[in-house]
């Protein structure tokens, strides 16, 4: 094979390691933040070496009301998680193995919509919604809104995932007797369990990370940690150390994450729309 | 009961909950949505309301607001949606081209958009501040200042933009570059024998058979492009003013700050309106074709 570069290795290794760098020093900038004293973060003269201190996660979980938080971020996400799986799951079976074409044509209609519908056009009939039902400030109505904006991402995702496991399986499992259910939950799930995997795990991020509608649906009970943050910056004269430090504790499990399952990422993002 | 009619109901039962979650909790609220916009309905009093007609249309078409913030959601789809996809494609066609040591770090790459938006925002903000913020340190070691980003409308709007670009440019690389790795080799290999230069072989043949990914990847963009609520939420919160608020923005803030959900609801619908016929030709021209299989 012939590979021939356009600049020699060192340029490009230096323009793409500058790139980096310049992706990186923010993410930085709010760690070192995390570990320093309010005097600290203001003295220029200590800002890559200075004695880390860990007071300002000690202030931000001794309140209790963080961990209150975390809870119900990480009950929200979990919930989210399994409805929108439980849901998702078998509708993308069906969707998969489907020979009427209008019908995959309309699922996939469906699926995009969802996620051309800003969030914003949900949240007032959500909160109308919840008020009248009495479940406003619960972990319910949470896990139901971002089931309903998770649904069409798993059915995305998981779609291309099935696509993927040969239909010469599903077959043999039929001549051997088994209907949709039996071939849905021993042959496909087994077969897809990476790309199921990686869709919880997207899932799970995408309600970890949601905003809008824990602002408007939640007030003290069921906050979760985002709207949370956002609250120490809301007074004047913003408390960076509890900022920095809690925005550090909330990406910690989306870095992980995203770790485990980038192999998979690309098609859990853009499922068969890449693929063709 | 035979076995074709067995198969119809469970796949039936397999579809049913997404039928159900469709109807009651994508078209009810949506439909309800509409129906809101043509009331009086205000949240400090949802007990009394009157039908009120177009009337929340009519102050739509005459809100000033409204159209400076339809403005801005403009830019915020088309500036940082232009920088994403031109630093992205430099990025991914510089990875393809084989830097293994970059390589190891990819998942330090993608973080950007994985992060919550919230964090996004609060880094940026953290970031860009005059006293505690690393640019104006950095700057400092040159004897230069940073400017003061959050104060005037112009640097505001400039502070979002480099947060989105930052955000977003990860996903134009992640795609564009497994849409490289998935084109057949044997093609540049060809192109190399038959002397191309590597510029005429980026222009004539990866550039052209790498489009339908990229046009994809940009209907993602613009799609996604109007949910930066969080980040204009944390940094600038609309301002100074409102010179930093787009539509989704304005009609957050109408509908919970000033308690008119009725004008609020015109508002979204408008935005949803907007949405579908800014994607809709790009959807059937892009995305179908790729899908018939």
């Amino acid at each position: 094979m012939i590979v021939r570069r356009p600049l020699p290795v060192a340029v490009m290794t230096a323009v793409t390691v500058g790139f980096l760098a310049l992706a990186l020093v923010p993410l930085l900038w709010i760690v070192l933040l995390s570990l320093k004293t309010q005097l600290q973060s203001f003295d220029r003269t200590q800002v890559f070496i200075f004695l880390p201190t860990l007071d300002n996660y000690r202030r931000l979980l001794a309140d209790g009301t963080f961990l209150h938080y975390l809870l119900n971020s990480v009950v929200v996400a979990i919930g989210t998680v399994v409805v929108s799986l439980a849901v998702g799951a078998p509708a993308a079976y069906v969707v998969s193995r489907s020979r009427w074409r209008e019908f995959r044509s309309a699922a996939l209609a469906y699926s995009l919509f969802v996620r051309i519908v800003p969030p914003t056009v949900f949240i007032i009939p959500y909160f109308l919604g919840a008020r009248l039902l009495g479940v406003n400030d619960t972990w319910w109505v949470l896990i139901v809104a971002y089931a309903n904006l998770n649904i069409p991402l798993v059915m995305w995702s998981l779609w291309s995932f099935f696509n993927d496991v040969p239909r010469e399986l599903d077959e043999a499992a039929r001549i051997d007797g088994a209907g949709h259910w039996q071939i849905f939950l021993r042959v496909i799930l087994p077969v897809a369990a990476p790309g199921l995997t990686a869709t919880a795990i997207l899932t799970f991020i995408m309600a970890w990370n949601e905003f809008l509608l824990a602002l408007v649906l939640t007030s003290r009970e069921a906050r979760t940690l985002p709207v949370a943050i956002v609250g120490f910056l809301a007074y004047e004269g913003a408390d960076w150390g509890l900022v920095s430090s809690g925005a550090v504790l909330v990406m910690a499990p989306i870095v992980a994450f995203t770790v485990l399952i980038r192999r998979y990422l690309v098609q859990g993002l853009v499922g068969g729309a890449l693929k063709g | 009961m035979g076995r074709l009619t067995r198969d119809r109901l469970s796949q039936i039962a397999m579809v049913a909950p997404l039928g159900a979650a469709l109807l009651l909790l994508t078209i009810l609220p949506l439909v309800f949505a509409v129906a809101v916009s043509f009331t009086d309905l205000r949240l400090n009093r949802l007990a009394r309301w009157n039908w009120a007609g177009f009337d929340q249309y009519l102050r739509l078409a005459s809100d000033e607001r409204w159209w400076t913030s339809v403005g801005h959601g403009l830019v915020y789809i088309v500036v940082p949606t232009a920088l994403q996809m031109v630093i992205g494609l430099v990025l991914a066609l510089l990875l393809h081209a084989g830097i293994r040591a970059v390589g190891v770090l990819r998942p330090l790459f993608i973080l950007p958009m994985v992060l919550p938006p919230v964090v996004v925002g609060v880094l940026w903000k953290a970031f860009l501040l005059p006293d505690l913020g690393g640019l104006d340190y950095f700057m400092s070691l040159f004897g230069l200042r940073a400017p003061g980003f959050l104060e005037t409308a112009e640097g505001a709007m400039g502070a979002l933009i480099v947060t989105l670009t930052w955000e977003w440019t990860p996903f134009v690389m992640l795609l564009l570059l497994a849409g490289l790795e998935s084109l057949p080799q044997d093609v540049f290999d060809a192109a190399h024998i038959d002397g191309a230069k590597s510029w005429q072989v980026l222009r004539y043949v990866t550039l052209p058979m790498l489009m339908p990914t990229i046009l994809v990847v940009l209907l993602f963009r613009i799609i996604e492009s109007t949910k930066v609520f969080p980040v204009i939420f944390t940094i600038t919160g609309g301002g100074p003013g409102n010179a930093t608020e787009n539509m989704d923005f304005y009609a957050y803030l109408t509908g919970f700050r000033y308690f008119d959900l009725a004008y609020s609801a015109a508002l979204l619908v408008a935005i949803l309106l907007m949405m579908a016929v800014i994607c809709a030709p790009l959807y059937r021209a892009l995305v179908r074709p790729q899908l018939q299989t």
